[in-house]
């Protein structure tokens, strides 16, 4: 196991992207493997989980979160 | 999200092409109005769904056509607005005005590099510095320029700051016409990859940018306290509220205030003079101007109790999208959604379906498949009243009290969970999961909102006016004719029997094909009893959708889905209604 899915992770924390699944979009906005992103928040009740890389906020709904694996960054 | 449809393509044709191209959420619009004289015009792509704004730019005696190309993350040609934007640069424009954001340096020089390997004539606009001042971010724009060749202009769009010296390097970049050999090399290697991209970019805007301590803004805070369900879903609540106390308030004030007064006190009574002193046949006299004459109901309906929501809704619509609020619902929302078996994005098009569904299912285009397009337009068909429907049932029913309003919303909320259940299981396909960026919230800037307001309210006059016009004489024939009350007895199993509602409602029926608000209208001429109310109400909420409507399911999708949309819709509006007319009744009688 590399890492852990970015739905899972706790919140408050960096993290460096091991895998992304095959959506376009998500390259578009900076996330491919290798990118470092801050996990700032999880919405309860099936929300999105949002995060921050460089300048830029996004908000990841459940299921694409859960298929985006990343690892703690120290 | 433009309507009108000019012949695709034809903008291709006209010589002098400038592109206004830019990430989203980077101010555009503001550059495309600034830039651009009054009459700009929505357009088409060709053979895509994809619609773009164009205007003229004036650089000296020569007239150029300013293109604002759809946002977009990246060119990489995989959604239709990308594809569109691609094709745009393919046709090799005379000069392409990049905006960039300084508040996001990484994500726009990004895009900037995916466009320059179109070796296009370039000048660039370093927008949005205010932003990136206020979150402690300096860009240097010399050191931008000298990374990427090519001259940068730091802006301020809302405020006109910069706009001045983009105009001058943008006139000397169209006088030179040089032949772009190449500005930047090295990206033939790179292009093709998104992770060296973003990876060149951060090393470029790492040089351009350097970041200080700052005390975090009001508006920032403001914004990032939106995004928490503390407050940010009071909050959320609050601007919903608000949106509609505005919508609904200021409409009834509006309504009762001006417009009544205006109508029953001067305009009809115009009219009234006018054609009784034509002594015209009595027949064609009172078509004109007897209890429902055209004249009579067309200014009643039309302009005191249609146009004072529609106006007010776009008052405010215009102004929570320019603001950034919209993508804070669709992430706040998104888990209730994501049950609703949509996703927080489709919330922003339900909540323009509130000001009318024709732009709403238009902006469903932005759905990722089609069952969640498909998904959405049905919600949005059932359960979402129109603005000017909703003014005239929050009239009809607040009369009696608003305990009814909040029925017949139940109702409506009942049925669109019932709806969203049903569709998730029976259409096949998925919904793709929220993926959104969300942008800094901003104050609009004046000159771009009241463009975009008046753009969208004279494209509403042009598309309502017509049918709302045609309702209105048929109206007036109908009743005036002596026909209404022969369809009525006609249906008065189903009117009366059935929904127990008086014969004179069968107008409300029938109407309500033409326009959705017209249904309403005929309900508040007649006593009503509170539960007649409620069950017009609910009917008039559920009732298929109008002929424009029809019209756009028809051209969005196909026919087939539009009829079975219109059957579902009234079959269920029937149901419910004489369901509960039913229960209602039987309730009485117990109690």
């Amino acid at each position: 196991m590399t890492g852990r899915d970015l739905y899972a992770a706790p919140e408050g924390r960096m993290y460096r992207v091991v895998r992304v699944p095959d959506v376009k979009i998500l390259r578009s906005l900076g996330i491919f493997p290798g990118a470092v992103v801050l996990k700032k928040k999880r919405y309860r009740l099936g929300g999105p989980v949002l995060v921050e890389l460089a300048a830029r906020q996004i908000a990841l709904g459940k299921d694409v979160a859960r298929s985006i694996l990343v690892k703690e960054e120290a | 999200m433009g309507l009108s449809t000019a012949p695709g393509g034809r903008v291709l044709e006209k010589a002098g092409k400038i592109l206004l191209v830019g990430p989203p959420n980077v101010g555009k619009s503001v550059f495309f109005s600034r830039l651009t004289n009054i009459h700009v015009i929505s357009s088409n792509y060709t053979g895509t769904t994809v619609s773009f704004m164009e205007g003229i730019y004036r650089a000296g005696k020569a007239r150029y056509t300013i293109v604002d190309v759809p946002g977009t993350y990246s060119l990489m040609a995989t959604s239709p607005a990308e594809e569109v934007a691609v094709s745009f640069l393919r046709e090799g424009p005379d000069a392409v005005l990049f905006i960039l954001n300084a508040a996001d340096l990484e994500g726009s020089v990004k895009l900037a590099l995916e466009v320059m390997a179109y070796q296009v004539p370039i000048v660039f606009a370093l927008n949005l510095v205010d932003v990136a001042e206020r979150k402690g971010i300096h860009v240097s724009h010399a050191v931008l320029e000298r990374e990427l060749g090519a001259p940068v202009i730091p802006t301020v769009a809302v405020r006109g700051r910069g706009i001045d010296a983009l105009r001058r390097a943008l006139d000397a970049l169209l006088e030179k016409k040089r032949a772009v050999t190449s500005y930047f090399t090295g990206l033939e290697g790179i292009v093709g990859s998104q992770s060296a991209l973003w990876e060149r970019a951060r090393a470029i805007a790492k040089r351009a940018a350097s970041r200080a301590d700052r005390r975090i803004s009001f508006l920032d805070r403001l914004g990032e306290a939106m995004l928490r369900p503390w407050p940010g879903v009071p909050l959320a609540l609050l601007i919903l509220a608000a949106s509609l106390g505005i919508v609904a308030g200021g409409g009834e004030l509006l309504r009762k205030k001006l417009l009544l007064p205006l109508v029953s006190g001067t305009i009809v009574p115009f009219f009234e003079r006018f054609i009784t002193s034509l002594n015209l046949h009595p027949l064609l006299e009172s078509v004109l101007i007897g209890n429902y004459g055209f004249f009579r109901i067309g200014f009643e309906w039309i302009v005191a109790l249609v146009m004072p929501y529609v106006l007010l809704f776009q008052v405010q619509f215009a102004f929570l999208e320019d603001s950034g609020v919209l993508p804070r619902l669709a992430v706040l929302f998104d888990g209730i959604m994501r049950k609703l078996g949509v996703q927080g994005g489709s919330l922003i098009q339900m909540f323009l379906g509130f000001g009318c569904a024709v732009p709403a299912i238009i902006a469903t285009r932005a759905a990722t498949t089609k069952k969640e397009r498909l998904m959405v337009t049905a919600m949005i068909c059932f359960a979402i009243p129109c603005t000017s429907q909703t003014g005239a049932l929050l009239t009809l029913l607040t009369a009696y009290s608003p305990w009814l309003v909040a029925a017949v919303a139940g109702v409506g909320a009942v049925v669109l969970i019932c709806v969203s259940a049903i569709l998730g299981r029976a259409i096949k396909g998925r919904v793709d999961p929220l993926v959104l960026e969300v942008p800094n919230l901003l104050m609009p800037e004046p000159r771009s909102y009241f463009k975009k307001l008046l753009a969208r309210l004279r494209q509403f006059l042009a598309e309502a006016e017509g049918p709302m016009l045609i309702a209105v004489l048929f109206a007036a024939i109908l009743s005036e004719s002596g026909l209404l009350e022969r369809i009525g007895h006609a249906l008065r199993p189903v009117v009366s029997g059935w929904l127990g509602l008086p014969e004179g409602a069968v107008m409300s029926l029938i109407l309500g094909i033409i326009r959705r608000e017209m249904s309403v209208a005929p309900l508040m001429e007649l006593q009503l009893t509170a539960r007649q109310m409620f069950v017009g109400a609910v009917v008039s909420l559920l009732y298929l959708p109008c002929v424009s409507v029809f019209g756009i399911i028809a051209k969005e999708f196909n026919a087939k889905t539009a009829i079975v949309i219109s059957a579902s819709t009234t079959a269920t509006a029937l149901l419910v209604g004489g369901a509960l007319n039913h229960l209602i009744t039987l309730f009485e009688r117990v109690f």
